[in-house]
Parts: C-alpha cells; structure tokens; sequence
C-alpha cells in the first residue's frame, strides 16, 4: 500500500476524468433526431445548382413540425389529412422513445428495443448492425414493402405488416416477434407505419423543393399559404395510399378441389403439379427467365432491387458519394432470384402468400404480375385462375423434386400450355 | 519506476476512453446538420394545425385569417385574374448545335435470338437536319376551365408496344383519359415496370403476343421511366397528363402543341432524357436561360408562335 | 477480508432465505435456487447440483474459517514467539491429494447414470427382433420434432401426418414449440449458421447446437403450462432475441393445436386467414 501516494492518487483521478471526458465526447451533445435522406435530396439536386442549405433547413423544420422527434413524435392534428386515423397515438409513443418499463412491468421505447439496430432510428435500414447483415434491412422511408396482399405501389394492410413481426422473414435476418404481447406488436407496427410515412413525405417534399426555383424554401413568411397547401397535399397524397390499402387487398378465386393438398388425391396433387411445371417454363408465365431453368434462382443475375437501384447513378463518384451515404459499403448487391428448391419463402409459405406473390408481384424487386386471362377477350394469353393453383402447386413441390429430373427441353421449346394434361 | 507506472496507467485509462469514444456512440450523427429549430417548428406546426380562431405569434402569423376555416379556392388557378381570349398553336424545332456525342453500346445478355447480338441505347436520336428527336414540350398547370375540349376529351387507347427487344416509343406522353394498351410483339415475355409518383403504378408481365392495360388517376409531374425486368437495357419514358398540352419532338425535331390557351401567361416546360429538363437553350439566335425546363409565353389568340430552339451538344454528354 | 466474509455470508444467506435474497431494500429480485423442474430426469441433475454444491459449501466455509482463524491466532502483535517454516509434509499432502481425489471419483461415478440418462442412452421404440437392449438391431424413438438454430431465433418443424420430414406436409413453425406431456419426447437439433445452444431451464436440458451436426436430446415433461426456451451460447449481437416458448399440453391438445397449424399453413383463401384471426 505504501506505493499509493498522493500524486499517484490525483494522478489516477485525473486520468479517470480524462478518460471520461474523452469517452463523452460525441455522446450525447446531439440529441437523437430524424435525420434528412441524403441519399434522395443528393440525387434529386439540380446538377447546376446545390441545395441552399436554408432550403434543407426548412425541410427539416417542416418534417420536425409535421412527424415530431423520435422522442416524442407527433400525430398532426388536422382531420382532413387524418394521420390520427392510422397511427394511434398512444401505442406510438409506448412505440417510441428510450427502452424503459414502468412500475407495472410494461416495455416502453420498443422501436428502439427491438428495431433500431438494424433499421435505424429515422427507419432508414441503417442502424449500427446493418452493415452486417444480408440481405439488409428494409429501408422504410421509400414507403415500398415486399411481402404484403396489395399490388405494387400500394401499402401493406396493418395484418400484412402484423404477419412479418410475427413470422419474421425467413432467410433474412429478421426475426420472428411471436413471442410479444398483442399491444406491441400493434405499437411496432404503427410505429413502423408513421416512420414510412414521414420518410415518403419526405421523399415527395424533396422532390417538390428539386421543382422550386433556385434557392426557394418550401414555406416561408412570404409563401406561407402556398407552403401550407404543398406540405398538406404532401402528407394526405402518402396518408391516402396508406387508408385504402385494405381496399386494394387481392383476393384469391377459389382453388379447386382437385388443386387443394388437403383434399386432392395423390393423383390430382401429381397432375397439378406437372401443370404447374409446364406453367412454369411457358412463355406465359415466364418464370424460367429470371428464377432460372432449374429454378435454383439463377436466371436474372444483374438487376438491383428498387433501394439499391437508387444508389447506382452512371458516374462512378457520385455512386461512391450515394453509397457512403446511404451507408452501404462496396459493392453494392444485386437483386437474387429467389432459389424455390430451399424451402425458404420470406413472404409465406401458404398457397395464400405465394398466391399474392404472383397476382400482386413483388413491389421493390422487379417480380411482375402474372397476366391473368380475360373473359372478354379469349384470344389474349394468360393464366386461368386454376393454372395459378396448379403454378403455386408445383412452386410449392420444388424443395421436393428430384434433382435428377432432366432439364426443361431447350430453351426455344417454351411451349404455350393450352390444354389442361 | 512509480513515475513510469503511473504513465502507463493514464494511458491506459485514455485509452480506454478512446475506445469508448469510438465505440459506444452513435458515430453516424453527422451525415446531415439540419436539426430542426424548435422554434420553427412550433410555428409551422400551429401554421398546419391551426382551426382558425388561435391567434399565432411571430412572423409566420401572416394573412392566415383571411383564408382560414375556408377549405375550398386556396389556389390561384380556381379564379384566374383573366380568362383565355382564344386559342393558339405553338409550334417549332429543336435542333443540336455541334457534334452529338456518341450513344453508348448496350450488352444484350439474353434471348440474342430475337433481340439481337449488340444494341446501342438510343438516348439522343438526332436526324439528318440536325433536329433532335424525342424532347418533350408541355404546357404546366393549365386550369381545366382553360383547357380547349380537344385538349381535354381524347379517349382511344393509347398503344405502347415493344419489338426485339425495344420499346417502340422511346419518350411519350399520353392524357389521363386514355387507357393504355401495352403489347408485346415479341416471341417471348416481356415485362413492363413503371412507377409513377401520383397514379398507380405498373409491373405485369406482358406474355409473348399478349397485351396489358393501364389506366391511371392522376397526372405526373416528371415523366416516368419504363424498364424491362427480364432484357434490363430496355428503356422508355412516359408521361401521363390529364390534359392534351404537350408534344414530343419527330426524327427531325418538330413540334406541335395546338390549341393552347391565348390572352394569358402560360408556363411551358422542356424535358429530354439525357440532361432532363433543359435549361440552357438559343431561341431564334438568342441565349436563353430555361430555368427547370421552364419558360413563359402569351400567345395572341388564332396565333401560331413558331419557336426555333438550339441546343449546344454539350448538354448531352 | 471482504471477499471470504461475503462469500460465506452468500451461501447462508441463500441456505436460510436470508437479505439479500429476501425481503428488504436492495434485495435480489426473484428466485434464487433453480427455476421450477419439470422434467422427469430433473430432480436427479438438481439432487447432483445441491450435492456439489453441498460439498463445495462445505468445504468453503470450512476452509475460510481455518483461514481466519490461522490470521488471528498467529497475529504478529500477540505472538512473540518468531515464526517456524516448515518444508513440506508428506502426510499433509497426502491428504489433501487423496480427499479431494476421492470426492470427485465419487461425484464421476456418482452421476454416471445421470449422465448416460440424459446423454447418452437415446430412448428406443423398440429393441428389435432379438429382443436385447444395447444391440445394433435397436430401433431408436423418432424425433418428434426438429429445432434449428438461425441468427437469431428457434425453427421449428414438426414432420405432419406422414411422421416424415422433408415432405410437403411438414409443419414449420418459430419459437413456439408444442409437446405433449408426460410422454418421452426426442428432439433433433440443428444449426443454420453458427453455434447457438438450445436450453430448456424448466427441463433441465441444455445442449450445444453445432452447424453441419444433427443430434438429439430427450426428456419427458410432467406438467402442463408455458416455459422459456433460450439460447445459451452466446451467437452474435442478437443472441438475447432467442426467445422461444415451451408449451406442454396434454396429448389431445397438443394433436389439435398442430392440426390447426397444418391447416393454418394451407390456407389458400383469405376468408380462412381472416377466421383465423
């Protein structure tokens, strides 16, 4: 002990309070906000002339007026635009806000707890584990969801979003959060919800500031109606397409008896499937193209998915100055087929869910629409609602069949299937 | 000997929270420096909530009072200082001033059969005499109570088809009314993908021989690109209006907007591919400056304004 | 001198339910002996705890009260009489060699069944035609089920009607495990990607799940209700997101709940799916 002397000892101190000071720094002297999509308003700036930056200020007042901080954020109060109609405001902020639990063992802050590490606070897919992680969080500001029961450009129904928290998504790194009481779940998925739209209104606020004249603010003392009606219309346009989405749910014909694994024979079940195949490599379908001859996912190798499609401008330094904004480190992944012999279906499994994959597509990532025959017309090509069954069938058979099963003729024998086998 | 081992602990410790430093915080804060400012934001946030009788302070109260509790005639154009005295044409040509630079070559990576084994990406097309094909010219923000009938009441469909593997109309705008029909000449699938920002949007496979339809509600305000999942170098751009003000320049760039509103200001706007909307123009020998793409004229009613644009090569590198 | 004072104080503390672990302020939280057993081999694996335990107790509490009180008998204030060094003594050394060799050889022989129990001795549907146990002609009890460890959650597949995986009837399912109660249940565990370790607290059953490996782990559950299932290896930066749940139910719900999965997973009509709900 004799060591220890008073030096020493105010030496130690000294150190402790240096090491402190040091560690806080850049801690906690910014409080946690939603931050402004670079990546979009560098990409939507007017090649001659940048952004003023009190043109960036004012956006981010104007968001800040409109959608509040993650802290507290903020349900506008105007019943004509009616964001109070699709986010409760309660379960937002038990959504919202630092992790904590309340004298009666209820979870507060549960965006942050379960969420925020990978899709970020401002929901932008780039939370500090993103980088990690393959394929990467959704970023939620484009408004875009892949695994819903609405076409392309519509929103996903809250039991859309409800079945991903509560399934997860297979072959992703998103968990599933069966485990979670009713309440938050619903919480999350509001919260997930409100950020989507403050991130699209954003994106369309950007867009409608790239079509002001130089240096013009979205809302200022001079243009304060105008200003007032743009941000309006901005929020209803993203608030609308989110109202209607239950009515924009497609929904399945019957599927036939003899289509049906619960009822088919094994021999329907076989013959099913065999129309399935055909379907499968027609020129109708088309699936052959892109998931690949052999369906391991390998026929459209090149594409990107409409987040990195974004990141991917012709000139090379501005791809590199979006793809360090966009935190996403080099090279930027492009978009997989999925391979269907796996058995992983990140939007379901069920025939219902394959079933909206092929009549909706998948929004985000190229997967077309099947065309769909038209009674009116007999002569335009298209799938009949059964050889979507039998479609789903043999897409459903595929982690099962033999491998050895000899490859789909040739690539010109594509044949159009016009009598059931 | 104690010296020294105090040192090595400072160090230690500095080191130490260093690495909290780097670590423990949040080190993506500064991407952008727009905090929002409180104070503005109160403002605007009681600027978009207000019922109409809260009093606002500070400078943003402005003349809201006036408008206030009255959902209806915000915008200008619900009642127009004057009215059209007639109509008028504007016609004219784009021509390029200087070398066009060269299209790039595309890499055809599939069904070269019937796409063929090399393409280029016919971004600029400019004919024999100079003019440039496929710059769009739209009038912006005409009211519809402007708006001659033939402008407004067009309702065949409008036929978008594609062959070898390329879109057969490169730029294109259509009115809001009409459907359009998307064909597939080709032997194989296509599939045609497009997402505008206000109408719905579209991503169906066109099965070979077959046909889709699209009808959108609402119009756009830049036109919309056209992709091609399964052969990705294919590229068109379209442009729903809901009304018939705008035209797309022919190979040897003319154009033609008929029956445009006269008497009063209107806004045109013009677009291409390449430098999107052109800003930097010579019309009739003078420089000009197109902000956005936009310039003003008032057409004499029963007049043909005839404009004679040049554009430097240089605008399309 | 704080340390062995608080050790002891720990384990009397904890033996008589004295503070900290009850009652009082700052007092632990909850329970402190092990959570509720409700396996049948549970009471043999909790009966080794405590005996080690035991015999560790024991021997800690003795060997720091020998500590003190060698400190204070021979504290250099009272003792005038200089200290005497001894080098080594054989008889010495032979005690505390052989003691404690002998404890462990009967703790090892000790809970050998235990172990070959839980282990080892995967349970058999039958012994085979030539009716003896332990024979390559045995046939072992299948799976009833399949757990797979992803970064970061539990699958779950259960092989459907067919009692075989890899057909199209399986039923697959995440973090919510069904079994039936009272009967001897196999589970085969799996890996997607790294390390993860499949532990049921309530079961007593803990088991490293490698990647490339299949193994299977067996118990039997005695009561009905909802456990944990946690991952106890640590897998990454999500490893606390390895939540599952264990249901134990009796035979007829257990049947029920998995037809109704089965059916859940077919559903092909959105009515279904709203009826569900």
């Amino acid at each position: 002990m004799k060591f220890k002397t008073e030096t020493n000892n105010s030496c130690f101190r000294f150190g402790l309070c240096l090491a402190l000071a040091v560690g806080m720094l850049g801690c906690g002297n910014e409080t946690l906000r939603f931050h402004l999509d670079m990546v979009w308003i560098r990409s939507n700036e007017d090649p001659e002339v940048a952004f003023q930056p009190e043109q960036l200020q004012n956006l981010s007042n104007v968001l800040g007026a409109v959608f509040g901080t993650p802290n507290k954020p903020h349900v506008l109060q105007d019943s004509d635009i009616g964001v109070e109609k699709l986010v409760n405001r309660d379960l937002l902020q038990l959504a919202a806000g630092p992790v904590w639990n309340d004298p009666q063992g209820k979870s507060h802050g549960l965006y942050r707890k379960h969420c925020a590490h990978c899709h970020g606070v401002s929901g932008d897919g780039a939370g500090s584990t993103a980088a990690y992680l393959n394929p990467y969080p959704r970023d939620y500001r484009r408004g875009i969801f892949k695994f819903k029961s609405t076409p392309k450009g519509e929103k996903p129904t809250n039991s859309d979003l409800e079945k991903t928290l509560l399934e997860g998504i297979p072959g992703t790194s998103m968990p599933s959060f069966v485990l979670l009481p009713d309440d938050e779940i619903a919480a999350l998925v509001d919260y997930v919800k409100f950020l989507s739209i403050r991130g699209e209104v954003e994106r369309n606020l950007v867009l409608e500031l790239s079509d002001l004249e130089e240096g013009e603010l979205l809302v200022s003392d001079e243009t304060l109606e105008d200003g007032k009606e743009l941000i309006q219309d901005a929020v209803s346009f993203v608030v609308n397409r989110w109202s209607r989405a239950e009515s924009k749910v497609a929904i399945p014909a019957a599927c036939p008896s003899s289509a049906d694994p619960r009822t088919a024979t094994g021999e329907e079940m076989e013959r099913s499937i065999t129309r399935g195949y055909h379907l499968f490599h027609g020129v109708i379908a088309n699936c052959f193209t892109c998931h690949g001859e052999t369906a391991l996912g390998d026929g459209q190798l090149d594409l990107f998915d409409d987040w990195t499609e974004e990141l991917q401008p012709k000139d090379p330094e501005r791809h590199a100055e979006l793809m360090s904004l966009a935190q996403r480190p080099q090279p930027a992944r492009n978009l997989r087929p999925r391979n269907l012999r796996l058995g992983i279906y990140r939007g379901g499994r069920r025939p219902l869910d394959i079933y909206w994959r092929l009549i909706n597509g998948i929004d985000g990532a190229k997967m077309p629409q099947v065309p769909m025959v038209d009674p009116n017309d007999p002569g335009k090509p298209g799938m009949s609602d059964s050889d979507l069954w039998d479609l789903i069938n043999y897409v459903r058979s595929l982690p099962y069949e033999t491998l050895s099963r000899p490859a789909y003729q040739s690539q010109t024998d594509h044949v159009q299937l016009t009598k059931p086998l | 000997m104690q010296t020294r081992s105090t040192g090595s602990s400072i160090s230690k410790i500095v080191l130490a929270g260093a690495l909290v430093f780097t670590l423990g915080c949040d080190n993506r804060v500064s991407i952008d420096r727009y905090a929002p400012n409180s104070q503005s934001v109160s403002k605007l946030r009681s600027l978009l909530e207000e019922s109409g009788d809260e009093d606002l302070d500070g400078d943003l109260d402005g003349d809201l009072s006036e408008e206030s509790g009255d959902g209806g005639a915000r915008t200008e154009n619900d009642s127009p200082a004057t009215n059209p005295t007639g109509y008028a044409t504007l016609r004219g040509q784009v021509i390029i001033r200087g070398v066009p630079p060269a299209n790039p070559e595309l890499t055809v990576s599939r069904d070269t059969d019937m796409c063929g084994t090399s393409a280029q990406d016919l971004q600029l097309v400019v004919g024999a005499n100079g003019g440039i094909q496929n710059v769009l010219i739209y009038a912006e923000d005409i009211p519809e109570a402007w708006c001659n009938p033939s402008a407004l009441e067009v309702s065949e469909d409008f036929i978008f088809d594609q062959k070898n593997c390329v879109f057969l109309t490169r730029v294109a705008a259509f009115q809001t009314s009409q459907k359009m029909k998307i064909l597939n000449s080709d032997p194989k699938g296509h599939n045609t993908d497009f997402s505008p920002r206000f109408g719905a949007s579209y991503n169906q496979l066109i099965a070979a021989g077959g046909y889709g339809y699209y009808q959108t509600e609402a119009e756009e305000k830049q036109p919309v690109s056209v992709k091609c999942a399964i052969h990705p170098w294919m590229q068109a751009w379209l442009f729903p209006r809901s009304n018939g003000y705008f035209a797309v320049t022919d190979a040897e760039g003319n154009f033609e907007v008929p029956n445009l509103p006269a008497g009063v200001k209107i806004t045109l706007r013009a677009w291409h591919e390449i430098p999107k909307y052109i800003q930097n123009v010579t019309v009739s020998g003078e420089k000009q400056k197109w902000s956005k793409g936009r310039f003003n004229r008032t057409l004499e009613a029963d007049g043909v304004l005839d404009l004679s644009v040049t554009i430097d090569a240089g605008e399309f590198d | 001198m704080l340390v062995p004072i608080l050790g002891v104080w720990v384990f009397v503390s904890a033996a008589f339910n004295w503070w900290p672990f009850s009652g009082g302020a700052l007092a632990f939280p909850g329970e402190h002996w092990l959570p509720h057993d409700i396996s049948v081999h549970g009471v043999v694996i909790d009966g080794l705890y405590y005996f080690i335990l035991a015999v560790t107790g024991a021997i800690f509490i003795a060997t720091t009260v020998a500590m003190f009180w060698f400190l204070l008998r021979y504290d250099g204030r009272q003792n005038a009489t200089p200290v005497k060094f001894i080098h080594g003594s054989h008889t010495l050394e032979v005690i505390w060699s052989v003691l404690p060799a002998v404890t462990l050889l009967f703790i090892a022989i000790f809970q050998m069944n235990a172990w070959s129990d839980v282990k080892i001795q995967r349970p058999l549907q039958s012994v085979g035609p030539d009716g003896e146990q332990g024979t390559l002609d045995d046939v072992f009890l299948p799976p009833l089920l399949e757990v797979t460890g992803r970064q970061f959650e539990w699958k779950i597949r259960y092989p459907g009607e067919d009692q075989e995986f890899d057909t199209p009837d399986d039923i697959h399912l995440v973090n919510d495990l069904h079994i039936p109660v009272d009967e001897e249940i196999v589970i085969a565990i799996k890996s997607d990607d790294v390390l993860h370790s499949f532990f049921l607290p309530n079961v007593r059953l803990k088991q490293d799940v490698v990647p490339g490996m299949k193994q299977y782990i067996w118990f039997e559950a005695t009561e009905t209700g909802t456990f944990d299932i946690v991952c106890a290896e640590l897998c990454g930066w999500g490893h606390y997101k390895m939540k599952g749940r264990l249901t134990v139910e009796s035979r007829e719900d257990f049947e029920r709940w998995l037809g109704q999965k089965y059916k859940a997973q077919e559903t092909n009509q959105l009515s279904l799916e709203l009826a569900e709900r």
